[in-house]
Protein backbone atom coordinates (compact mmCIF):
# COMPACT_ATOMS: atom_id res chain seq x y z
CA UNK A 1 0.00 0.00 0.00
CA UNK A 2 2.66 2.24 0.72
CA UNK A 3 4.72 1.71 -1.94
CA UNK A 4 2.35 1.83 -4.75
CA UNK A 5 1.52 5.71 -2.77
CA UNK A 6 5.04 6.41 -2.69
CA UNK A 7 4.89 5.68 -6.54
CA UNK A 8 1.99 7.46 -6.69
CA UNK A 9 3.16 10.61 -4.94
CA UNK A 10 6.56 10.15 -6.85
CA UNK A 11 4.96 10.25 -10.31
CA UNK A 12 2.55 13.67 -8.87
CA UNK A 13 5.45 15.27 -8.29
CA UNK A 14 7.16 13.95 -11.96
CA UNK A 15 3.84 16.08 -13.82
CA UNK A 16 3.95 18.79 -11.76
CA UNK A 17 8.16 19.58 -12.43
CA UNK A 18 6.64 19.72 -15.99
CA UNK A 19 4.05 21.85 -15.84
CA UNK A 20 6.78 24.10 -14.05
CA UNK A 21 9.11 23.18 -16.64
CA UNK A 22 6.93 24.26 -19.62
CA UNK A 23 5.54 27.12 -17.50
CA UNK A 24 8.74 28.70 -16.76
CA UNK A 25 10.05 28.02 -20.86
CA UNK A 26 6.89 29.95 -22.03
CA UNK A 27 7.78 32.47 -19.77
CA UNK A 28 11.79 32.66 -21.68
CA UNK A 29 10.40 33.24 -24.90
CA UNK A 30 8.21 35.76 -23.75
CA UNK A 31 11.08 37.56 -22.56
CA UNK A 32 13.50 36.55 -25.40
CA UNK A 33 11.06 37.61 -28.16
CA UNK A 34 10.74 41.04 -26.11
CA UNK A 35 14.11 41.81 -25.71
CA UNK A 36 14.68 40.58 -29.81
CA UNK A 37 12.11 43.88 -30.48
CA UNK A 38 13.88 46.54 -27.91
CA UNK A 39 17.25 45.60 -29.00
CA UNK A 40 16.60 46.51 -32.46
CA UNK A 41 14.54 49.70 -31.84
CA UNK A 42 16.61 50.84 -28.85
CA UNK A 43 19.44 53.07 -30.57
CA UNK A 44 22.49 52.30 -28.94
CA UNK A 45 22.12 49.09 -28.32
CA UNK A 46 23.04 46.02 -30.98
CA UNK A 47 20.18 44.46 -32.38
CA UNK A 48 20.18 40.96 -30.75
CA UNK A 49 20.88 38.02 -33.55
CA UNK A 50 20.25 34.98 -31.64
CA UNK A 51 16.83 35.89 -30.47
CA UNK A 52 15.26 35.06 -33.14
CA UNK A 53 16.75 31.59 -33.38
CA UNK A 54 16.24 30.93 -29.41
CA UNK A 55 12.35 31.85 -29.92
CA UNK A 56 11.97 29.20 -32.74
CA UNK A 57 13.38 26.62 -30.52
CA UNK A 58 11.25 27.74 -27.48
CA UNK A 59 8.01 26.96 -29.46
CA UNK A 60 8.77 23.87 -30.07
CA UNK A 61 9.85 22.91 -26.52
CA UNK A 62 7.06 24.59 -25.12
CA UNK A 63 4.21 23.11 -27.95
CA UNK A 64 5.69 19.37 -27.58
CA UNK A 65 5.80 19.47 -23.96
CA UNK A 66 2.32 21.45 -23.73
CA UNK A 67 0.88 18.77 -25.72
CA UNK A 68 1.58 16.31 -23.41
CA UNK A 69 0.34 17.94 -20.47
CA UNK A 70 -2.82 18.76 -22.81
CA UNK A 71 -3.30 15.18 -23.40
CA UNK A 72 -3.41 14.48 -19.71
CA UNK A 73 -5.90 16.78 -19.13
CA UNK A 74 -8.14 15.48 -21.78
CA UNK A 75 -7.73 19.13 -23.55
CA UNK A 76 -7.31 18.02 -27.27
CA UNK A 77 -9.70 18.58 -29.99
CA UNK A 78 -11.75 15.19 -30.96
CA UNK A 79 -14.70 14.52 -32.98
CA UNK A 80 -16.79 12.59 -30.64
CA UNK A 81 -20.56 13.50 -32.24
CA UNK A 82 -20.75 9.92 -33.39
CA UNK A 83 -19.42 8.53 -30.06
CA UNK A 84 -21.72 10.03 -28.12
CA UNK A 85 -24.64 8.20 -29.75
CA UNK A 86 -22.81 5.23 -28.47
CA UNK A 87 -23.94 2.96 -26.15
CA UNK A 88 -22.19 3.21 -22.85
CA UNK A 89 -20.26 0.02 -23.15
CA UNK A 90 -19.32 0.93 -26.95
CA UNK A 91 -18.45 4.00 -25.83
CA UNK A 92 -15.89 2.70 -22.89
CA UNK A 93 -14.18 0.08 -25.53
CA UNK A 94 -13.94 3.57 -27.69
CA UNK A 95 -12.38 5.30 -25.63
CA UNK A 96 -9.49 2.26 -24.67
CA UNK A 97 -8.78 1.88 -28.56
CA UNK A 98 -8.23 5.56 -28.94
CA UNK A 99 -5.64 5.79 -26.14
CA UNK A 100 -4.00 2.39 -27.91
CA UNK A 101 -3.92 4.06 -30.96
CA UNK A 102 -2.21 7.26 -29.36
CA UNK A 103 0.10 5.00 -27.40
CA UNK A 104 0.92 2.93 -30.64
CA UNK A 105 1.31 6.80 -32.16
CA UNK A 106 3.35 8.17 -29.05
CA UNK A 107 5.80 5.02 -28.89
CA UNK A 108 6.08 4.32 -32.69
CA UNK A 109 6.24 8.19 -34.51
CA UNK A 110 7.74 9.84 -31.45
CA UNK A 111 9.61 8.30 -28.83
CA UNK A 112 11.43 5.53 -31.71
CA UNK A 113 11.29 8.16 -34.55
CA UNK A 114 12.04 10.91 -32.21
CA UNK A 115 15.48 8.97 -30.71
CA UNK A 116 16.31 8.21 -34.30
CA UNK A 117 16.03 11.88 -35.69
CA UNK A 118 17.81 13.02 -32.29
CA UNK A 119 21.24 10.61 -32.74
CA UNK A 120 21.15 11.25 -36.32
CA UNK A 121 21.34 14.88 -36.23
CA UNK A 122 23.62 14.76 -32.83
CA UNK A 123 26.06 12.46 -35.51
CA UNK A 124 26.04 14.93 -38.18
CA UNK A 125 27.08 17.36 -35.59
CA UNK A 126 24.77 19.95 -36.83
CA UNK A 127 24.89 23.36 -35.85
CA UNK A 128 22.84 26.45 -35.25
CA UNK A 129 23.89 28.88 -37.13
CA UNK A 130 23.93 31.89 -34.46
CA UNK A 131 24.32 29.93 -31.04
CA UNK A 132 26.31 27.59 -32.63
CA UNK A 133 24.64 25.02 -30.20
CA UNK A 134 23.80 21.35 -31.58
CA UNK A 135 20.30 20.92 -33.09
CA UNK A 136 20.12 17.32 -32.24
CA UNK A 137 19.99 18.42 -28.39
CA UNK A 138 16.80 21.04 -29.11
CA UNK A 139 15.36 17.53 -31.11
CA UNK A 140 15.32 15.78 -27.79
CA UNK A 141 11.89 17.65 -27.43
CA UNK A 142 10.10 14.75 -29.95
CA UNK A 143 11.00 12.10 -27.72
CA UNK A 144 10.70 13.26 -24.55
CA UNK A 145 7.50 14.67 -25.57
CA UNK A 146 6.57 10.97 -26.64
CA UNK A 147 7.57 9.42 -23.39
CA UNK A 148 4.62 11.79 -21.49
CA UNK A 149 2.23 11.11 -23.87
CA UNK A 150 2.62 7.50 -23.38
CA UNK A 151 2.45 7.35 -19.89
CA UNK A 152 -0.23 9.65 -19.91
CA UNK A 153 -1.99 7.27 -22.13
CA UNK A 154 -1.25 4.40 -19.77
CA UNK A 155 -2.08 6.48 -17.14
CA UNK A 156 -5.31 6.90 -18.36
CA UNK A 157 -6.20 3.07 -19.61
CA UNK A 158 -5.36 2.17 -15.78
CA UNK A 159 -7.61 4.45 -14.27
CA UNK A 160 -9.59 2.86 -11.05
CA UNK A 161 -13.27 3.70 -12.08
CA UNK A 162 -12.17 3.01 -15.93
CA UNK A 163 -12.24 6.00 -18.42
CA UNK A 164 -15.04 8.24 -18.65
CA UNK A 165 -17.14 8.72 -21.29
CA UNK A 166 -15.49 10.62 -24.02
CA UNK A 167 -18.46 13.37 -23.75
CA UNK A 168 -17.75 13.92 -20.26
CA UNK A 169 -14.14 15.03 -21.02
CA UNK A 170 -13.66 18.80 -19.44
CA UNK A 171 -12.59 20.98 -22.54
CA UNK A 172 -9.74 22.72 -21.43
CA UNK B 1 -31.66 -3.95 -34.19
CA UNK B 2 -31.28 -2.38 -30.57
CA UNK B 3 -28.47 0.81 -30.21
CA UNK B 4 -25.84 -1.70 -28.55
CA UNK B 5 -25.80 -3.73 -31.67
CA UNK B 6 -25.78 -0.87 -33.76
CA UNK B 7 -22.65 0.87 -32.10
CA UNK B 8 -20.70 -2.23 -31.73
CA UNK B 9 -21.05 -2.96 -35.24
CA UNK B 10 -20.18 0.62 -35.94
CA UNK B 11 -17.00 0.69 -33.71
CA UNK B 12 -16.33 -2.75 -35.35
CA UNK B 13 -16.07 -1.40 -38.66
CA UNK B 14 -14.26 1.28 -37.86
CA UNK B 15 -11.52 -0.39 -36.54
CA UNK B 16 -11.27 -3.24 -38.89
CA UNK B 17 -10.91 -0.81 -41.83
CA UNK B 18 -8.16 1.32 -39.67
CA UNK B 19 -6.58 -2.61 -39.51
CA UNK B 20 -6.59 -3.22 -42.92
CA UNK B 21 -5.06 0.35 -43.96
CA UNK B 22 -2.53 -0.50 -41.95
CA UNK B 23 -1.82 -4.21 -43.41
CA UNK B 24 -1.55 -2.83 -46.44
CA UNK B 25 0.74 0.12 -45.77
CA UNK B 26 3.92 -2.50 -46.35
CA UNK B 27 2.87 -3.26 -49.74
CA UNK B 28 1.94 0.48 -50.91
CA UNK B 29 5.72 1.40 -49.76
CA UNK B 30 7.37 -1.23 -52.20
CA UNK B 31 5.08 -0.48 -55.18
CA UNK B 32 6.54 3.44 -54.43
CA UNK B 33 10.00 2.30 -54.15
CA UNK B 34 10.33 -0.27 -56.93
CA UNK B 35 8.84 1.46 -59.57
CA UNK B 36 7.46 0.19 -62.66
CA UNK B 37 10.30 -0.60 -65.13
CA UNK B 38 12.75 0.88 -62.63
CA UNK B 39 12.06 4.72 -63.61
CA UNK B 40 13.66 6.35 -60.91
CA UNK B 41 12.22 10.23 -59.96
CA UNK B 42 14.36 12.61 -58.15
CA UNK B 43 13.23 15.62 -56.55
CA UNK B 44 14.92 18.73 -56.03
CA UNK B 45 13.73 22.01 -53.75
CA UNK B 46 15.43 25.40 -53.33
CA UNK B 47 14.16 29.00 -52.40
CA UNK B 48 14.90 30.70 -55.27
CA UNK B 49 11.97 32.56 -57.96
CA UNK B 50 11.50 30.69 -60.73
CA UNK B 51 13.02 33.33 -63.22
CA UNK B 52 15.92 33.04 -61.21
CA UNK B 53 19.13 32.11 -63.15
CA UNK B 54 19.95 28.91 -60.71
CA UNK B 55 16.21 27.73 -61.12
CA UNK B 56 16.85 28.05 -64.65
CA UNK B 57 20.18 25.88 -65.01
CA UNK B 58 18.27 23.44 -63.18
CA UNK B 59 15.91 23.04 -64.90
CA UNK B 60 18.32 22.76 -67.76
CA UNK B 61 20.12 19.93 -66.03
CA UNK B 62 16.35 18.16 -65.80
CA UNK B 63 16.03 18.22 -69.46
CA UNK B 64 19.75 16.75 -69.90
CA UNK B 65 19.93 14.48 -67.69
CA UNK B 66 15.82 12.87 -69.01
CA UNK B 67 17.90 12.81 -72.74
CA UNK B 68 21.30 11.23 -71.26
CA UNK B 69 18.89 8.71 -69.84
CA UNK B 70 16.36 8.37 -72.39
CA UNK B 71 13.60 9.00 -70.27
CA UNK B 72 14.77 6.33 -67.51
CA UNK B 73 15.62 9.39 -64.74
CA UNK B 74 13.14 12.32 -64.20
CA UNK B 75 14.62 15.33 -61.81
CA UNK B 76 11.44 17.51 -60.83
CA UNK B 77 12.53 20.87 -59.60
CA UNK B 78 10.40 22.14 -56.98
CA UNK B 79 11.54 26.12 -56.15
CA UNK B 80 10.38 29.16 -54.09
CA UNK B 81 10.55 27.10 -50.87
CA UNK B 82 7.67 24.77 -51.54
CA UNK B 83 9.65 21.98 -49.76
CA UNK B 84 10.47 24.24 -46.92
CA UNK B 85 13.84 26.60 -46.33
CA UNK B 86 17.33 25.60 -46.80
CA UNK B 87 18.23 24.26 -43.52
CA UNK B 88 14.88 22.35 -43.88
CA UNK B 89 15.72 20.76 -46.97
CA UNK B 90 19.39 20.06 -46.04
CA UNK B 91 18.06 17.69 -43.20
CA UNK B 92 15.76 16.33 -45.86
CA UNK B 93 18.37 15.35 -47.90
CA UNK B 94 20.52 13.96 -44.90
CA UNK B 95 17.57 11.82 -43.61
CA UNK B 96 17.37 10.22 -47.84
CA UNK B 97 13.34 12.00 -47.73
CA UNK B 98 14.49 14.39 -50.59
CA UNK B 99 17.03 13.33 -53.40
CA UNK B 100 18.50 16.91 -53.86
CA UNK B 101 18.96 20.39 -52.42
CA UNK B 102 20.08 23.81 -54.03
CA UNK B 103 21.53 25.80 -51.11
CA UNK B 104 23.56 28.71 -50.25
CA UNK B 105 27.00 27.43 -48.84
CA UNK B 106 26.69 30.15 -46.09
CA UNK B 107 23.51 27.59 -45.09
CA UNK B 108 25.41 24.84 -45.11
CA UNK B 109 27.99 25.76 -42.64
CA UNK B 110 26.34 24.69 -39.89
CA UNK B 111 26.23 20.94 -41.49
CA UNK B 112 29.41 21.08 -43.30
CA UNK B 113 31.83 23.85 -41.35
CA UNK B 114 34.50 23.52 -44.05
CA UNK B 115 32.21 26.15 -45.68
CA UNK B 116 32.65 28.90 -43.64
CA UNK B 117 35.67 29.37 -45.70
CA UNK B 118 33.44 31.36 -48.54
CA UNK B 119 32.37 33.39 -45.65
CA UNK B 120 35.35 35.40 -45.76
CA UNK B 121 35.66 38.92 -47.27
CA UNK B 122 38.00 38.91 -50.46
CA UNK B 123 39.18 35.53 -50.30
CA UNK B 124 39.01 35.52 -54.34
CA UNK B 125 41.09 38.18 -56.16
CA UNK B 126 38.64 38.04 -58.95
CA UNK B 127 36.11 35.88 -60.93
CA UNK B 128 38.61 34.64 -63.04
CA UNK B 129 40.57 33.07 -59.38
CA UNK B 130 36.74 31.96 -57.92
CA UNK B 131 36.17 29.79 -60.83
CA UNK B 132 39.66 28.45 -60.58
CA UNK B 133 39.40 27.41 -57.01
CA UNK B 134 35.73 26.02 -57.15
CA UNK B 135 36.69 23.96 -60.29
CA UNK B 136 40.04 23.27 -59.04
CA UNK B 137 41.22 20.61 -56.42
CA UNK B 138 40.37 22.96 -53.51
CA UNK B 139 36.57 23.08 -54.21
CA UNK B 140 36.64 19.66 -54.50
CA UNK B 141 37.59 18.48 -51.43
CA UNK B 142 34.93 21.40 -50.05
CA UNK B 143 32.22 19.49 -51.78
CA UNK B 144 33.74 16.32 -50.39
CA UNK B 145 33.43 17.46 -46.33
CA UNK B 146 29.66 17.04 -47.02
CA UNK B 147 30.11 13.18 -47.30
CA UNK B 148 30.33 11.87 -43.64
CA UNK B 149 27.55 14.62 -43.11
CA UNK B 150 25.00 12.75 -46.18
CA UNK B 151 25.26 15.54 -48.19
CA UNK B 152 27.05 14.38 -51.23
CA UNK B 153 28.06 18.00 -53.22
CA UNK B 154 27.68 18.12 -57.13
CA UNK B 155 28.55 21.47 -58.09
CA UNK B 156 29.20 24.75 -57.40
CA UNK B 157 26.84 27.57 -59.07
CA UNK B 158 27.77 31.13 -59.40
CA UNK B 159 26.25 33.60 -57.20
CA UNK B 160 28.14 36.61 -57.98
CA UNK B 161 29.76 38.82 -55.19
CA UNK B 162 27.35 40.63 -52.45
CA UNK B 163 27.65 44.37 -51.64
CA UNK B 164 25.93 46.52 -49.64
CA UNK B 165 22.83 48.62 -50.32
CA UNK B 166 21.72 51.19 -47.98
CA UNK B 167 18.19 52.87 -47.51
CA UNK B 168 19.69 56.63 -46.97
CA UNK B 169 23.30 57.01 -46.46
CA UNK B 170 25.78 55.61 -49.04
CA UNK B 171 28.16 52.42 -47.57
CA UNK B 172 31.37 54.26 -49.59
CA UNK B 173 34.48 53.34 -47.40
CA UNK B 174 34.51 50.84 -43.92
CA UNK B 175 33.96 53.15 -41.99
CA UNK B 176 30.02 54.61 -42.71
CA UNK B 177 29.22 50.74 -41.49
CA UNK B 178 29.61 51.64 -38.21
CA UNK B 179 26.34 51.97 -35.93
CA UNK B 180 24.10 51.16 -39.01
CA UNK B 181 22.04 47.83 -39.22
CA UNK B 182 22.33 45.54 -41.59
CA UNK B 183 20.97 42.77 -42.14
CA UNK B 184 23.11 39.54 -42.89
CA UNK B 185 22.79 35.89 -44.05
CA UNK B 186 21.95 33.82 -41.29
CA UNK B 187 25.72 32.41 -40.90
CA UNK B 188 28.54 32.97 -38.17
CA UNK B 189 30.83 34.38 -40.74
CA UNK B 190 28.41 37.00 -42.42
CA UNK B 191 27.40 38.34 -38.97
CA UNK B 192 31.25 38.56 -37.44
CA UNK B 193 32.11 40.93 -40.47
CA UNK B 194 29.76 43.57 -39.66
CA UNK B 195 30.70 43.27 -36.29
CA UNK B 196 33.66 43.92 -36.92
CA UNK B 197 33.44 47.27 -38.78
CA UNK B 198 31.33 48.24 -35.80
CA UNK B 199 27.90 47.78 -37.34
CA UNK B 200 24.57 46.04 -36.11
CA UNK B 201 23.87 42.50 -37.93
CA UNK B 202 20.33 42.36 -37.58
CA UNK B 203 19.16 38.25 -38.84
CA UNK B 204 15.74 38.56 -40.91
CA UNK B 205 14.54 36.15 -43.06
CA UNK B 206 14.42 36.45 -46.31
CA UNK B 207 10.53 37.36 -46.76
CA UNK B 208 10.52 39.81 -44.49
CA UNK B 209 13.25 41.60 -45.41
CA UNK B 210 11.00 43.91 -48.43
CA UNK B 211 9.19 45.29 -45.48
CA UNK B 212 11.96 45.83 -42.71
CA UNK B 213 13.53 47.96 -44.99
CA UNK B 214 10.43 49.63 -45.97
CA UNK B 215 9.50 50.59 -42.17
CA UNK B 216 13.04 51.65 -41.30
CA UNK B 217 13.68 48.77 -39.30
CA UNK B 218 17.39 48.73 -40.44
CA UNK B 219 19.58 50.50 -42.89
CA UNK B 220 20.20 48.13 -45.49
CA UNK B 221 21.00 44.56 -46.46
CA UNK B 222 23.64 42.90 -48.97
CA UNK B 223 23.22 40.85 -51.87
CA UNK B 224 23.98 40.18 -55.76
CA UNK B 225 22.56 42.31 -58.32
CA UNK B 226 20.02 39.89 -59.51
CA UNK B 227 18.88 39.39 -56.28
CA UNK B 228 18.42 42.87 -55.43
CA UNK B 229 16.72 43.62 -58.58
CA UNK B 230 14.10 40.13 -58.49
CA UNK B 231 13.36 40.98 -54.78
CA UNK B 232 12.33 44.31 -55.69
CA UNK B 233 14.70 46.04 -52.58
CA UNK B 234 15.29 48.50 -54.83
CA UNK B 235 12.31 49.84 -54.70
CA UNK B 236 13.16 51.22 -51.27
CA UNK B 237 16.91 50.64 -50.78
CA UNK B 238 17.90 53.44 -53.28
CA UNK B 239 21.99 53.49 -52.93
CA UNK B 240 24.02 50.31 -54.41
CA UNK B 241 27.33 50.38 -53.04
CA UNK B 242 29.45 47.83 -55.27
CA UNK B 243 31.68 46.87 -52.89
CA UNK B 244 31.71 42.99 -53.48
CA UNK B 245 32.89 41.85 -49.98
CA UNK B 246 32.17 38.43 -50.40
CA UNK B 247 31.43 35.58 -53.22
CA UNK B 248 29.37 32.70 -51.55
CA UNK B 249 28.39 30.42 -54.48
CA UNK B 250 25.31 28.11 -54.29
CA UNK B 251 25.96 24.69 -54.00
CA UNK B 252 23.99 21.36 -55.25
CA UNK B 253 24.04 18.69 -52.94
CA UNK B 254 22.93 14.85 -53.25
CA UNK B 255 21.60 12.75 -50.56
CA UNK B 256 24.44 10.34 -49.62
CA UNK B 257 21.33 7.44 -48.78
CA UNK B 258 20.25 7.86 -52.30
CA UNK B 259 23.15 8.60 -54.58
CA UNK B 260 24.64 5.02 -52.60
CA UNK B 261 21.44 3.39 -53.82
CA UNK B 262 22.13 4.60 -57.49
CA UNK B 263 23.64 2.65 -60.28
CA UNK B 264 27.34 3.70 -61.57
CA UNK B 265 25.64 4.37 -64.59
CA UNK B 266 22.68 6.71 -63.15
CA UNK B 267 25.62 8.56 -61.20
CA UNK B 268 27.41 9.23 -64.50
CA UNK B 269 24.81 10.64 -65.97
CA UNK B 270 23.48 12.96 -63.24
CA UNK B 271 27.48 13.89 -62.95
CA UNK B 272 27.34 14.64 -66.67
CA UNK B 273 23.76 16.66 -66.43
CA UNK B 274 25.09 18.98 -63.62
CA UNK B 275 28.48 19.82 -64.91
CA UNK B 276 26.78 21.15 -67.78
CA UNK B 277 24.76 23.09 -66.28
CA UNK B 278 27.05 24.78 -64.29
CA UNK B 279 28.56 26.29 -67.71
CA UNK B 280 25.30 27.41 -68.77
CA UNK B 281 24.64 28.84 -65.65
CA UNK B 282 27.53 30.84 -65.59
CA UNK B 283 26.59 32.40 -68.57
CA UNK B 284 22.97 33.22 -67.99
CA UNK B 285 24.57 34.56 -64.71
CA UNK B 286 26.59 37.09 -66.14
CA UNK B 287 23.62 38.13 -68.32
CA UNK B 288 21.54 38.03 -65.69
CA UNK B 289 23.86 40.19 -63.40
CA UNK B 290 24.90 43.04 -66.17
CA UNK B 291 20.60 43.80 -66.53
CA UNK B 292 19.96 43.91 -63.27
CA UNK B 293 22.17 46.54 -62.45
CA UNK B 294 21.15 48.67 -65.93
CA UNK B 295 17.59 47.91 -64.61
CA UNK B 296 17.97 49.04 -60.96
CA UNK B 297 19.74 52.01 -62.39
CA UNK B 298 16.96 52.99 -64.66
CA UNK B 299 15.17 52.71 -61.42
CA UNK B 300 17.12 55.83 -60.25
CA UNK B 301 19.00 53.69 -57.75
CA UNK B 302 22.65 55.10 -57.99
CA UNK B 303 25.24 52.86 -58.22
CA UNK B 304 28.69 53.21 -56.69
CA UNK B 305 32.29 51.48 -56.51
CA UNK B 306 34.02 52.02 -53.58
CA UNK B 307 38.17 51.40 -53.24
CA UNK B 308 37.65 47.94 -52.35
CA UNK B 309 41.11 47.88 -51.11
CA UNK B 310 39.97 50.04 -47.92
CA UNK B 311 37.43 47.17 -47.34
CA UNK B 312 39.67 44.35 -47.71
CA UNK B 313 42.01 46.02 -45.30
CA UNK B 314 39.66 46.52 -42.11
CA UNK B 315 38.18 43.23 -43.24
CA UNK B 316 41.46 41.51 -42.99
CA UNK B 317 41.58 40.71 -39.29
CA UNK B 318 39.00 38.28 -40.09
CA UNK B 319 41.66 35.94 -40.87
CA UNK B 320 43.46 36.19 -37.99
CA UNK B 321 40.08 34.81 -35.55
CA UNK B 322 40.46 31.34 -38.21
CA UNK B 323 44.63 31.53 -37.96
CA UNK B 324 45.33 27.61 -36.81
CA UNK B 325 41.97 26.24 -37.68
CA UNK B 326 41.00 24.14 -40.24
CA UNK B 327 38.82 26.79 -42.91
CA UNK B 328 42.15 29.30 -42.08
CA UNK B 329 44.11 26.77 -43.85
CA UNK B 330 42.00 26.41 -46.51
CA UNK B 331 41.57 30.05 -47.02
CA UNK B 332 45.30 29.84 -46.99
CA UNK B 333 44.97 27.40 -50.58
CA UNK B 334 42.56 29.29 -52.03
CA UNK B 335 45.05 32.50 -52.19
CA UNK B 336 47.96 30.23 -53.52
CA UNK B 337 45.74 28.69 -56.50
CA UNK B 338 47.07 31.23 -59.04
Amino acid sequence: MSVTRGAALAWHGIVRGLEIFTSSLFVALVVVVLWGVVSRYWPGIVPSDWTEELAVYLLVWVSLLGSALTYRSRGHLGVDYFVSHFDPAAQRLTVILVELCVLLFAGFALCYGGYRLVTDTLGSGQLTPVLQWKVGYFYSAVPLSGLFISAFSIEHLLEPAGPPATGAAPAA
Amino acid sequence: MDRKAVSFLALGLLAGSLLTTAALLPSIRSARTGGASGRIVLKLGHVLPPSHAVHIAMEFMATRLSELSAGTVELQVFGGGQLGSEPENIEQAQRGALAMVKTSAAALEGFVPDMAVFGLPYLFRDEEHYWKVLLGDVGEEILRAGDPQGVHGLCYYDSGSRSFYTLTKPILRPEDVREMKLRVLPSRTARDMITLLGGGPTPIPYGELYTALQQGMIDGAENNPPSFYTSRHYEVARHYSLDEHTRVPDVVIFSTRIWEGLTPQVQSWIRQAADESVAFQRKLWREQTEDALREVEKAGVTIYHPDQAAFAAAMAPMYETFEGTRVGELARRVREVR
